[in-house]
């Protein structure tokens, strides 16, 4: 029987062994990449960075990067090697304040390879610091073939044909026209001021949004003004969104889109970037005979070719050493792109990739649009410094809560932007 | 000599050579043949319907004393042990006998689970107004694994022993088979697939751990493969006994190693949190290992802001050793969520 009590009491040891945690394994070389991709989009850069040959990269991605990233460069603790920055505003602000590496020779002709000159960003003191790594198209309005084909509903081609639907929808069903939410941890209301960016862009043209982003034309200015009102009226009035008022402010952008599937469908339509497609279900089919399509948000005239609002996310260097720079030619690369472009969800604006065998799914029509579209804007928002940025995110979501009226939030906008000098 | 050889002399050396007339006629007893087989399996569906009949309506009742009621009536225990015997004698008519009972025994319960259900269930609408005794039995954990092979080991110990026969109650209590076939029945018929399935899994797991343990305690007593036949057949019956261990062997493999992942995620989880913020309490963890990835939700209360929870994020990454998403809800309001690859 001993032998019995011996092997039990080896089996529970094994069994104890394995069970433990091992102690924390730092390796000291490995490179350390922060980022705002969490969830599918990690994996995916995560598979990107499976294949550099270099030393060992650890990514960390935060739903709250931007706050993450600011009191990681404020404390001077803990600093990641590279970033991922979705807001060319603040790789500007950090170029700046000389918490950037420019690159080295080596990585801006890797740069230069592989990317337009138009798609890069010059800092202030004419040096390269960020690479465009991954663009996004947000001027698209996603909803659901069969339901439009339901109710005898075709696409709208121009801003009042659009605004037609959303009178059609409301008295014709009882599902709401949009699906819409702001709540992003501390980018909350980050979706409202995409709606604002295309309606000036389409509204008031590219030459006013330009000189808007740029500070020559205020926020009270009419023509800025005009896309409040018509955001207001469009998608804010009363029945107009699914879930109301509450929704709007407590449902987390990344699963606004959830009525659109539901059936009965809970809404016709839900305004989103083509990042979008990582949030929804797994295996949903896109396109006009899947689950979802989309239509890019018309512009003022019937047919003409709207305008389009982009995003990116540019990657930086904030550590000076060799194999950190190796890693940002490779990430300029084809190869620094291609693993997350094979899964999907993926477009850049590198130059000498095709298209078509390098993208996947509707991330061909995503690169078609951004190639073809005779007028793109970068979007305003992050192209405002953080103080402006930050003021109009909030703003709106007192605004939208119904706390603010819409003449002292575009004051309040303006006074951020020109401090009065005798405050 | 080979190091196989040697551990075979090793094992010969350790126990009885031949265990006694007692224990063989014990072990021959479990599932009798002749004339008497038709008696033992009227009687063995009797109880199975019995047993789990009181297992659903405790389960259903959320009442743990009926449950172990249950386990007591269930005749399961006979068959496992006549499968673990036959495995070590390697005896294939035994086996497929066993085995064809085992079968009968389960369908049978979870019939009744399944039936009970529909008499008794009413509608739960959502696995969290399921009765505790029903969820616990859909979380096949390490504890559960431990208690089925200490349970196996007793029962290999007990069977062959007239003497320790007074420990068997406690033994059939221990390996409780019945309640979480009739936990298969009644979460299919509420259409709760996932839980089930994993109830379903619970039960082949325990019943794999139950026929290893109880088959290397036997070996131990001294059962050995019968060497009176001639050597073309033994052949065939050793491979046969070897494809069951196999059989028994990878669903056993697979759970430990799953519940082995989970229980080295949760001690990750803990010690990362302590170093993280000493203000910080944990007020619930729900963790699980996915195709190598740790998915934590961590529930916590503190003073004052919490430390950066990337940080967090990449101790139990390195802890783990292995990809997490963390999300943390802090003081019910503050929301966090982070990747760490």
């Amino acid at each position: 029987m001993k032998y019995l009590t011996a092997l039990l009491v080896v089996a529970s040891s094994l069994l104890a062994a394995c069970a433990g945690e091992g102690s924390p394994d730092q390796t000291p070389q490995a490179i350390t990449v922060f980022g705002p991709w969490i969830g599918s989009d990690a994996d995916a850069f995560a598979a990107v960075l499976d294949g550099f040959d270099g030393a060992e990269v650890r990514y960390t991605g935060s739903a709250d990067f931007v706050g993450d990233l600011q009191a990681r460069i404020s404390s001077g603790v803990g600093l990641p090697d590279v970033a991922l920055i979705p807001q060319p505003a603040l790789i500007e602000e950090l170029a700046s304040s000389g918490d950037l590496v420019p690159f080295s020779d080596d990585v801006v002709s890797a740069v230069e390879d592989n990317f337009t000159s138009d798609s890069l960003r010059l800092s202030t003191d004419g040096k390269l610091y960020s690479i465009p790594y991954r663009s996004n198209v947000k001027s698209l309005v996603w909803y659901r073939p069969d339901v439009f084909d339901t109710n005898g509903w075709d696409p709208p081609t121009s801003l009042d044909e659009l605004d037609a639907l959303v009178n059609r929808i409301e008295t014709d069903t009882d599902m709401a026209p949009w699906c819409f939410s702001i709540s992003a941890g501390g980018q909350t209301g980050w979706p409202a001021t995409d709606w604002i960016e295309d309606l000036v862009l389409r509204q008031a043209g590219p030459d006013v949004y330009d000189q808007w982003v740029d500070g020559r034309i205020a926020f009270s200015d009419p023509m800025i003004r005009n896309a409040f009102e018509a955001f207001d009226e469009l998608v804010l009035s009363r029945g107009r969104t699914f879930g109301g008022a509450q929704a709007i402010a407590e449902v987390d952008v990344a699963r606004a889109s959830g009525p659109l599937f539901t059936d009965p469908a809970g809404c016709a339509m839900y305004k989103q970037a083509s990042f979008a497609t990582s949030w929804f279900a797994n295996g949903t089919t896109i396109g006009a005979d899947g689950e979802v399509d989309f239509f890019t948000l018309p512009g003022t005239d019937v047919g003409s070719s709207p305008p389009l609002l982009i995003a990116g996310t540019g990657a930086v260097q904030l550590a000076d050493r060799p194999e950190v720079s190796e890693l940002m030619a490779y990430l300029a690369s084809p190869d620094g792109g291609r693993a997350w472009a094979e899964r999907g969800s993926y477009i850049s604006p590198r130059t000498n990739v095709d298209p078509d065998s390098y993208y996947r799914g509707s991330d061909i029509r995503f690169g078609a649009l951004l190639k073809d579209a005779e007028v793109t804007r970068f979007d305003a928002s992050d192209e405002f410094d953080s103080a402006l940025r930050s003021a109009m995110l909030t703003g709106m979501t007192s605004w939208i809560a119904g706390r603010q009226t819409l003449d002292e939030l575009l004051a309040a906008l303006d006074a951020v932007r020109s401090p009065d000098p005798s405050d | 000599m080979t190091a196989l050889g040697t551990v075979a002399r090793w094992i010969e050396s350790i126990g009885p050579s031949t265990p006694d007339a007692d224990a063989i006629a014990a072990v021959d007893e479990l599932i009798p043949i002749g004339p008497e087989q038709r008696d033992y399996v009227v009687r063995f569906c009797s109880l199975i319907v019995l047993s789990a009949s009181i297992a659903a309506f405790g389960l259903l009742a959320d009442s743990g004393a009926v449950v172990i009621g249950a386990m007591l009536v269930a005749p399961l225990m006979t068959p496992i042990m006549g499968a673990a015997a036959a495995t070590v004698t390697a005896d294939n008519r035994k086996l497929v006998r066993a085995v064809a009972i085992i079968g009968l025994g389960m369908v049978l319960a979870i019939i009744v689970g399944w039936t009970m259900s529909l008499i008794a269930g009413g509608t739960v609408v959502d696995v969290r107004a399921l009765p505790q005794e029903i969820r616990s039995r859909t979380f096949p954990g390490l504890l559960d694994l431990g208690i089925a092979i200490s349970a196996g080991a007793a029962a290999g110990y007990v069977l062959p022993r007239r003497s320790a026969i007074s420990a068997l109650p406690g033994v059939g209590i221990a390996v409780a088979l019945v309640p979480p076939l009739a936990t298969v029945g009644i979460t299919a018929q509420l259409g709760l697939a996932t839980e089930s399935r994993n109830a379903l899994l619970l039960f082949v797991t325990n019943l794999a751990a139950i026929i290893f343990a109880a088959g290397i305690v036997l070996i131990f007593s001294g059962f050995r493969p019968v060497v009176r036949t001639s050597r073309g057949v033994l052949r065939r019956r050793v491979a046969v006994t070897m494809a069951l261990v196999l059989l028994v062997a990878v669903p056993l493999f697979l759970h430990t190693r799953s519940v082995l992942d989970d229980q080295r995620l949760q001690n990750s989880v803990v010690r990362s949190v302590e170093s993280w913020d000493a203000e910080v309490r944990i007020v619930e963890i729900t963790s699980d290992v996915a195709d190598g990835r740790a998915t934590v939700e961590l529930l916590l209360s503190g003073r004052g802001d919490p430390e950066p929870v990337w940080e967090l994020a990449e101790q139990i990454r390195e802890r783990f050793r292995g990809p997490v998403d963390l999300q943390v809800l802090y003081q019910s309001d503050q929301s966090y969520q982070v990747s760490a690859r």
